[in-house]
């Protein structure tokens, strides 16, 4: 569905391009773009900090100073057929989950607005619930070098294909834009692998009255999650719970291998996010704090997450303070009871259930981080970003933390610096 | 007694011609909100002004759409006007109008390169809303009152 809806939202474009041309001399198209320019040093030496989940490796063990991290370049070209028909396309360059930089369509769509107040848009839109979704990879747009990953790291997925309609309408002297959405989404994943996202709804509401703005969304959609290492455990779970099957006496221990893999297998599990925003900005300086619960099972846990944000502005200079927590809630297991097991099968049993294990603390994200940089609007249309991240990973947990690697210490503290050159045009 | 003099006189023309820039400075004449002489409307408020240009809103409080203009983006005119109805600096603008850019959610208001032509497109069309410096009022404009 989503190349059909790309398809059909280009065709669209080309087709109102030409329409636009017959009736009006110059349809208007405009071309813009952003870009970040950035390098990271972890003193990491089992993980790698990474930009987002999807990035397969990034500063720490991989190596101490890394571009990759949130270097990224974006252009898009907007184009206005009339006052109601409009067409968007926005292509991104970033470190990315084949370790390439080749360029991905982060929105392509077609606008209809009905009313100056409400809107319908076909084809690839943002996903998210957050304050920052929309304009989480516009670096320049927001204060810090990258928004809070404790929160922004329960969605890693920044766009989905469907339709989306937005309504706007004042409140007194407030304006309020609730947006609903429906979609589908399919990121692949490093090491060959993927997920898709069905069924994805959103919606979400933001007030915003003077310098106060208040913003509250909600996603959930139901999700496949395939890397060859699941595969290879729940196909494992599988093959013990067939060969039990055939054992008199041990059906029962035949029925919790497989019901193993039905509760921990990633196959069209639920997964939803709800977050709430609040950013107060009078221009003098800003505070801004988040709240969000995401809603798991299988092997992957809850989170609760929050950050605390405020920044002052000084001139050009706009120092930062951040505070940001993820705290999970692990699934409890015991695995595949090994007592009573005929002997030759308890070593592979005792192997799934240690692999079983460490799925679920792998998908365990609990962390702590404070953060302190500052912005210099150095230039028009440009902004230098220098920022010191204080990172402690959750007992048990690697945190946002990626690529662990055997010997990695839960509970870590590390030190991340930051700097980028972020700017638009 | 005579040194003193000396130094005495560049320093007073100094702070002379510091006046004379300031005053001539047009960053020190004051931005109003204007709209054509022929418009219906008299008062918004501030916020009513920041929330136009800011594309929060598209219409005046009678329901007529309302188009806003803006003024080159280098221009101190620019800078003071947002620095005013908006408190905030032109790079701020700049980050809160990426946001909207680059989320296909819409397009800053159109910009023009001096208040005449401001004047210029509020004759045009009565729907327009602009601003410039108070000097540069005449009788093709009203300055909005703010409530």
């Amino acid at each position: 569905m989503s190349h059909k809806l790309i398809a059909l939202a280009w065709a669209t474009i080309t087709l109102c391009a030409s329409v636009a041309r017959a009736d009006t001399p110059s349809p208007m198209f405009s071309l813009s773009g952003f870009g970040t320019l950035g390098v990271v040093n972890a003193n990491a030496d089992k993980a790698d900090f990474v930009g987002n989940f999807f990035q397969p490796n990034g500063a720490g063990q991989t190596r101490r100073w890394s571009a990759d991290v949130d270097s990224k370049l974006g252009v898009q070209l907007d184009a206005r057929f009339s006052d109601k028909l409009s067409a968007v396309m926005q292509v991104v360059s970033q470190h990315r989950y084949d370790n390439t930089y080749v360029p991905q369509i982060e929105w392509g769509n077609v606008k209809y607005q009905f009313t100056p107040e409400f809107g319908v848009r076909l084809g690839r839109t943002v996903a998210g619930p957050f304050m920052q979704s929309e304009s989480r990879l516009v670096g320049y747009s927001n204060p810090w070098v990258r928004p809070p990953m404790e929160i922004y790291g329960m969605l890693p997925i920044t766009n989905k294909d469907g339709i989306d309609a937005a309504y706007r309408f004042q409140l007194g002297e407030a304006t309020n834009a609730v947006q609903v959405s429906y979609g589908e989404s399919s990121p692949k994943l490093p090491g060959g692998g993927g997920i898709k996202a069905k069924n994805f709804f959103e919606i979400n509401n933001s007030i915003e009255y003077g310098a106060t703005s208040i913003h509250v969304g909600y996603t959930a959609f139901r999700f496949d999650f395939r890397t060859p290492g699941l595969d290879t455990l729940f196909s494992g779970f599988t093959q013990l719970g067939d060969a039990l099957a055939l054992i008199p006496g041990q059906e029962a221990a035949a029925a919790q291998a497989r019901a193993l893999v039905d509760q921990y297998q990633l196959r069209n599990t639920p997964y939803s996010v709800v977050s709430v925003g609040v950013n107060y900005d009078p221009g003098a300086g800003f505070l801004m704090a988040e709240w969000g619960h995401e809603q798991s099972s299988a092997v992957i846990s809850s989170t609760t997450a929050w950050y605390v944000s405020g920044g002052y502005r000084i001139g050009n200079f706009t120092p930062y303070l951040t505070l940001a927590q993820v705290r999970a809630d692990k699934p409890g297991t015991s695995g595949l009871t090994t007592a009573g097991l005929p002997a030759p099968l308890i070593p592979d049993a005792t192997a799934l259930n240690g692999g079983l294990d460490s799925v679920i603390n792998a998908f365990m994200f609990s962390q702590k981080s404070v953060s302190t940089g500052v912005r210099w609007d150095f230039m028009r249309n440009s902004a230098l970003k220098l920022q010191y991240d204080r990172l402690h990973t959750g007992a048990g947990s690697g945190g946002r933390l990626s690529n662990l690697q055997p010997g990695f210490q839960p509970g870590e503290k590390i030190n991340v610096f930051n700097a980028a050159v972020e700017f638009v045009f | 007694m005579t040194d003193i003099m000396r130094f005495a006189n560049p320093l007073k023309l100094g702070v002379i011609g510091l006046a004379l820039c300031l005053w001539l400075d047009p960053a020190a004449a004051e931005v109003v909100a204007v709209v054509s002489s022929k418009s219906t409307v008299t008062m918004l408020s501030k916020n009513q002004v920041a929330d136009l240009f800011l594309g929060k809103l598209h219409s005046f409080p009678n329901g007529e759409p309302a188009i806003p203009v803006d003024q080159d983006e280098a221009s101190s005119v620019r800078d003071e006007f947002y620095s005013r109805f908006t408190g905030k600096s032109a790079a701020q603008i700049k980050a809160y109008w990426s946001k909207i850019i680059f989320t296909g959610r819409g397009q800053p208001p159109k910009s023009v390169s001096s208040s005449a032509e401001v004047k210029r497109l509020l004759v045009e069309n009565p729907n327009t809303i602009g601003y410039l410096e108070a000097d540069r009022v005449d009788g093709s404009v009203k300055v909005l009152v703010l409530q």
